[in-house]
């Protein structure tokens, strides 16, 4: 039996708007990378093979795990001027970032390759986040951060990297951002590490460092540390870079469990401290 | 996605069609719109009970328990039913690789429940006998997988563990109600796992038969345990029993049959977490050290 063209019609429109609309629902209005496309460029602007060049804002998702040698970055997010301020999101998708890296010991005692400045994630923007994904087995650090203003680092696993786990340079925290609900467990250096200079409005929260070979979390002048946990780290479980706050303080700390760290001397060097930490068994 | 299933609907779709000529748009259309879904899913292996009795993956044989022995993203679509003498539901086996398991908001299910337990405040005692009569394995068992994260879902009714776990460097368990098993989440590692980290957070382990949470035999790694409750467990709510140091931060646990939480163990540290009615009004927790924790019943 014949249709009417009409029903069609009708019918043809339907479905071009439910594929629309599937298509919509499924993707998502996300610029997708992964290993398929690394090859030839993951869109117009990235160069075919390793970093993945992001110089343009949007929402970027990794759709399958990277492998590298190790001693490149993975992605690379490196704004134009113009487009500097804009916002870069990107979400790993829970996908893994893998070197071939592994680190000894808990706390970490050495890892099997040289230290490097070249991070798995190089993310270089004013305003964005970072989230929901693995970062292993690099020989840099897993994530560097420079020069971010407002933004999210979240979800991350970050393990086995022979530098730090997530370092940030530069950091122009005039609107502040978020580090939280990470694990940072057994790097090469620190598990956070953050600039020496001003780490106003900065709240570091929820993280979880374990076994690093030196500090589980390195903060900044200004930066608050909420309800952390340090274990196991060869250093301090919180330790400020000496430069004080306006208020006299290094520290803003508070609802932080340090335990087991610093060869189970001091749990964290701060000039003061409002004692709801939990340092050891006792408070500090 | 499983090709059997695929084809299955894909059979569905052309038999409607034979049915009637008019459809046959209508086939294009639903056969276009499921490629489209599945291509945008192709990096997701679906779990259900249909495919769990031809496979549901590369490498995972026909029946329970369906069996992940590659990297990836696995998400069940449906409830999970655990029969008679099944073993168990999921078993990881993904040396090196990194693992998710969502269940999508889905039940891995026993046919079992169990009798007492009632939740923190509301009175009663802990659970005291399940109607357990097979003799299945547990709901997910762990047994080789670098990075492994399980979230968003319901165990209940298992007649031995909710979720075993024997190995993994990095695991995170996450979002979940485990309930009316034998235990909750057992970590028997099968070798000493120093370097391991396991994090369990925001689950409610309640009501099962013995444990809520355990550790057990050579070195757990670092396990933490936070924002979480544990109540009605028939006998400890936490047992720290294997070496490895461990936190336990911000976790409600109440009405075990025995202590609220032992920390048999040394290197454990707990912190602004509060027991209740365990072991009877007795002593409620054992070798956990820390700052603000409180027995709001018995003595800490």
């Amino acid at each position: 039996m014949l249709m009417k063209p009409c029903c069609i019609t009708a019918l043809g429109l339907l479905a071009v708007a439910a594929v629309s609309a599937a298509f919509a629902q499924d993707s998502g209005p996300f610029i997708e990378i992964s290993a398929a496309c690394v090859p030839e460029g993951c869109f117009e602007t990235d160069p075919p093979g390793l970093p993945v060049l992001i110089t343009e804002p949007g929402h970027y998702r990794l759709t399958s795990d990277l492998e590298s040698d190790g001693t490149t970055s993975v992605i690379v997010v490196q704004m134009q001027n113009e487009l500097f301020r804009r916002g870069v999101h990107l979400d790993l998708g829970g996908h893994v970032l893998r070197g071939p890296f592994s680190c000894i010991g808990t706390p970490v005692s050495s890892c099997n390759t040289a230290v490097t400045s070249v991070p798995a994630i190089r993310f270089e923007v004013r305003n964005g986040s970072l989230r929901n994904g693995t970062i292993r087995g690099f020989a840099g650090p897993g994530v560097l951060a420079l020069l971010l203003e407002s933004g999210l680092i979240e979800g991350l696993m970050v393990t086995d990297n022979a530098s730090h786990g997530i370092e940030m340079i530069d950091v122009v925290s005039n609107e502040g951002y978020v580090i939280r609900d990470n694990i940072l467990h057994r790097n090469g250096g620190d598990g956070l590490r953050a600039p020496q200079g001003d780490f106003g409005h900065a709240l570091i929260s929820g993280n979880l460092a374990t076994g690093n070979h030196m500090a589980g979390l390195r903060i900044g002048r200004g930066a608050r540390a909420a309800d952390n946990i340090a274990v196991n780290n060869a250093s301090f479980g919180i330790m400020p870079w000496s430069v004080l706050s306006p208020d006299g303080q290094n520290c803003l700390v508070s609802g932080n469990v340090l335990f087991g760290n610093n060869n189970d001397d001091a749990q964290m060097n701060c000039s003061a401290s409002n004692q709801t930490n939990q340092c050891n068994s006792g408070a500090c | 996605m499983q090709l059997g299933s695929l084809l299955m609907r894909r059979y569905s779709a052309f038999a409607l069609a034979q049915q009637s000529e008019s459809a046959w748009p209508v086939v294009v259309i639903l056969v276009l719109l499921s490629l489209v879904a599945e291509s945008a899913q192709a990096q997701e292996f679906r779990i259900s009970q249909d495919c769990a009795m031809v496979g549901c993956m590369p490498g995972d044989l026909p029946g329970l328990p369906v069996q992940i022995t590659q990297p990836g993203h696995y998400r069940l679509v449906g409830d999970l039913l655990l029969e008679a003498n099944d073993g168990f539901a999921l078993y990881v086996g993904a040396p090196g690789g990194a693992v998710t398991i969502d269940l999508g908001g889905y039940t891995i299910r026993g046919a079992h429940a169990c009798v007492g337990g009632t939740p923190p405040m509301g009175g009663g005692a802990p659970v005291t006998e399940c109607s357990f009569t097979e003799t299945n394995g547990g709901a997910i068992r762990v047994d080789a997988v670098s990075e492994l994260t399980i979230r968003n879902g319901t165990i209940r009714g298992i007649r031995s563990q909710g979720i075993s776990v024997s190995a993994g460097n990095l695991v995170l368990i996450e979002d979940m109600l485990i309930t009316e098993n034998g235990s909750g989440i057992t970590v028997s590692r099968s070798t000493p796992s120093a370097n391991a980290l396991l994090r369990i957070r925001r689950v409610s382990l309640n009501r099962n038969l013995s444990y809520g949470l355990r550790t057990i035999g050579d070195d757990a790694g670092i396990v933490i345990l936070e924002n979480s409750q544990v109540f009605g467990n028939g006998y400890r709510g936490v047992s720290l029993d294997a070496a490895g140091a461990s936190v336990v931060r911000e976790v409600q646990i109440s009405r075990a049959g025995q202590h609220g939480l032992v920390g048999a163990a040394s290197n454990k540290r707990c912190y602004s977490t509060s027991y209740f009615a365990n072991n009877g009004g007795a002593v409620q927790v054992f070798g956990c050290p820390g700052l603000y924790n409180r027995c709001l019943q018995g003595s800490c």
